[in-house]
């Protein structure tokens, strides 16, 4: 077994820029992946996400900016000095070529003898569940088995840094979970830093060590799976974690301490931005409670009506309409949360568990995120 | 279509119009054939005695069965020459964006349709000044204009079919531009560049007008003696050498056939 902290590399971006004419693909991101880690660039699609991979593979050549492994900056090596697994979303694997000979593919261009290659090969088959299959054609293979293999083919020759863009998302959910479990498994055992790309929070939180949030070609936030759920940065971040219950409004100082002037209320926040601000204020669904009366302590809490129950067994989901229109999410279990749709609450939350973000303009849509 | 045996009215007229349509397109080739085999030196049809002398004749009279070579010759090196330059120019044709590129592409393709007598006379005419005009190169150079577009065609149907991600799946794990065309591009769109040649070669093989106006007594193909032939002598042996040209292109795509069906069959 590898010692994971030699077989990563670390990975430094540095205002990395692209330009097509007067569109900005992407606009002066900056971020490190540390040696070993697990990082996922996520965000909706024409979010730059991509456009970053392809840029530390080769295939993209930046406007500007410098993009360093370990240490060395690579952007203007070609693709294949570089050193770098890539699992493509569909595979890419040579259809020419059997399971064994794709894998040996990259042993091959490094001109290693061919018994070592055959050693190698049977070691990265074995790795990914497959020790037999090595004579199919990808076209004899399942989708997940085709993606098995095109991941042992981008780690057999132990580059230090994979790239990984969206490899499960041509896969149906039960294949993916069971997919992301090995991918958790191999980058463990092999040590070498991930940059996983995905449009699917889900899959990042699941698997990320940070997740690096990306929206119209910038990086939003950079952080771990927590700190992005509990901690948002800005308003895109907390619509696109998870759930969120989001109230815009203006910061007022009270007699009580400061609040958010809304649409639906004064709302008491706990906050560092200064009075007079715009800002959003963001309660996830599991934090809320609901009150059949209007509640009587200095709590925040809104009225609204009950749109829609789902019964998801552990727990229910509840769509909420509040009054002036807006949608919000409820998320809870037991005897609070039996209300029928069409049924007015009153929904209040522990002043510790709003966050509050600065009100950015960008933000499109209305109601939750998810 | 499975089965073959007609029932339904509709099914016996199709089938009897498929095989009229073969037969008209057979005829031809069923005259010839027998002719070959003729005893006499005469066109008559049917023969009223039979012998093999006139195939005899073809590989024993020089200016024959030479000619079968200098086609041979002729053929499979334009053939090579169209299918390196025509996969060459697919490959830019598609990876490539330059201004006049649909301009480009017209004339690549425009030896395609452009009338053949045309073209003999200003290759002919090209040809006097460089002083190629009967001599193998020249013939193969033109033959190689000519098939050129076929084998562009047929190049770039495969390219459009090939998934370019592969290329860089390839580059990813080390293959260098070259060693990602000799070993991932290539032997993909192999299929298209191997019937492009099978084109290039049949029309080589096939082509009068051009190498009328280019041929020498001393470097000619055989369509333009059996031409020569006919238009000075009556001989049989005309006869022969037509099912010589016809087993020739019969047996090349035969072979292209087979090989395509074994290739399917080992990769499913």
């Amino acid at each position: 077994m590898h010692n994971p902290s030699q077989s990563g590399a670390s990975l430094e971006i540095s205002d990395l820029s692209k330009a097509y004419g007067s569109f900005k693909a992407l606009d002066a991101v900056s971020l490190t992946a540390r040696q070993g880690e697990f990082l996922s660039l996520l965000g909706p699609s024409g979010s730059g996400k991509t456009t970053t991979l392809n840029m530390i593979a080769g295939f993209t050549s930046p406007t500007s900016g410098e993009i360093r492994v370990d240490g060395r900056e690579i952007s203007t090596l070609p693709p294949y000095r570089r050193d770098i697994g890539i699992v493509f979303q569909h595979y890419a694997l040579f259809p020419h070529l059997t399971a064994a000979q794709n894998i040996a593919f990259p042993l091959q261009r490094r001109g290693m003898p061919r018994r070592d290659v055959a050693v190698r090969v049977a070691e990265a088959l074995e790795m990914v569940k497959l020790d037999g299959y090595g004579d199919r054609y990808p076209r004899q293979l399942s989708g997940g088995q085709q993606q098995r293999v095109a991941f042992a083919r981008a780690v057999v020759f132990k580059p230090k840094l994979l790239l990984m863009d969206e490899p499960l998302g041509a896969l149906d959910k039960k294949l993916r979970e069971d997919l992301q479990g090995e991918i958790r498994r191999i980058h463990r055992s092999l040590g070498i830093t991930f940059v996983f790309v995905t449009h699917d929070q889900e899959e990042a939180l699941a698997l990320s060590d940070r997740i690096a949030v990306f929206n119209h070609g910038r990086i939003e936030q950079i952080g771990t799976s927590r700190e992005l759920y509990e901690t948002p940065a800005t308003e895109f971040v907390a619509r696109f974690i998870g759930e969120a219950n989001i109230f815009s409004g203006t910061l007022v100082r009270g007699d009580a301490g400061l609040a958010l002037d809304t649409p639906v209320g004064l709302l008491p926040v706990e906050t560092r931005l200064p009075a007079g601000r715009q800002a959003s204020l963001v309660v996830r669904p599991e934090r809320l409670e609901i009150g059949k009366a209007p509640h009587a302590g200095s709590d925040p809490h809104v009225p609204a009506t009950v749109r829609d129950v789902v019964y998801l067994g552990s727990n229910r989901r509840i769509e909420i309409v509040f009054d002036d229109g807006r949608t919000g999410i409820i998320r809870g279990s037991g005897r609070g949360t039996d209300v029928g749709a069409g049924e007015r609450i009153d929904i209040r939350w522990s002043i510790a568990d709003g966050y509050v973000v600065p009100f950015s303009s960008s933000q499109t849509g209305d109601g939750h995120g998810s | 279509m499975r089965g073959g045996i007609p029932r339904s009215p509709g099914r016996i007229f199709a089938w009897g119009m498929a095989g009229l349509v073969m037969l008209w397109l057979t005829a031809p080739v069923l005259v010839l054939l027998p002719l070959s085999f003729s005893g006499r030196r005469s066109f008559r049809f049917p023969p009223d005695t039979w012998s093999l002398r006139w195939y005899e004749n073809f590989f024993t009279d020089s200016t024959w069965h030479a000619s079968l070579l200098t086609s041979l010759k002729v053929g499979l090196l334009s053939t090579a020459a169209s299918m390196i330059l025509g996969t060459m120019a697919a490959f830019a044709l598609h990876k490539l964006y330059f201004s006049g590129k649909a301009f480009v592409t017209g004339f690549l393709l425009a030896p395609m349709i452009f009338p053949g007598v045309v073209s003999a006379i200003a290759i002919f005419g090209v040809y006097l000044t460089w002083h190629i005009s009967g001599t193998l190169t020249g013939f193969v150079a033109a033959h190689t204009v000519l098939s050129l577009p076929f084998v562009i065609v047929s190049v770039r149907s495969a390219l459009r079919i090939f998934d370019w991600e592969l290329e860089k799946a390839a580059a990813s794990l080390g293959a260098s531009p070259f060693e990602t065309f000799r070993l991932v591009t290539l032997p993909l769109i192999l299929p298209g560049v191997l019937i492009g040649g099978l084109f290039a070669f049949v029309i080589s093989f096939d082509e009068v007008v051009v190498s009328l106006f280019l041929q020498t007594p001393f470097v000619r193909t055989l369509p333009v003696q059996m031409y020569l032939s006919v238009t000075e002598s009556i001989d049989p042996t005309v006869a022969a050498a037509s099912t010589i040209i016809v087993i020739v292109t019969v047996a090349s795509i035969l072979i292209s056939m087979l090989f395509w069906q074994k290739r399917k069959t080992s990769d499913a």
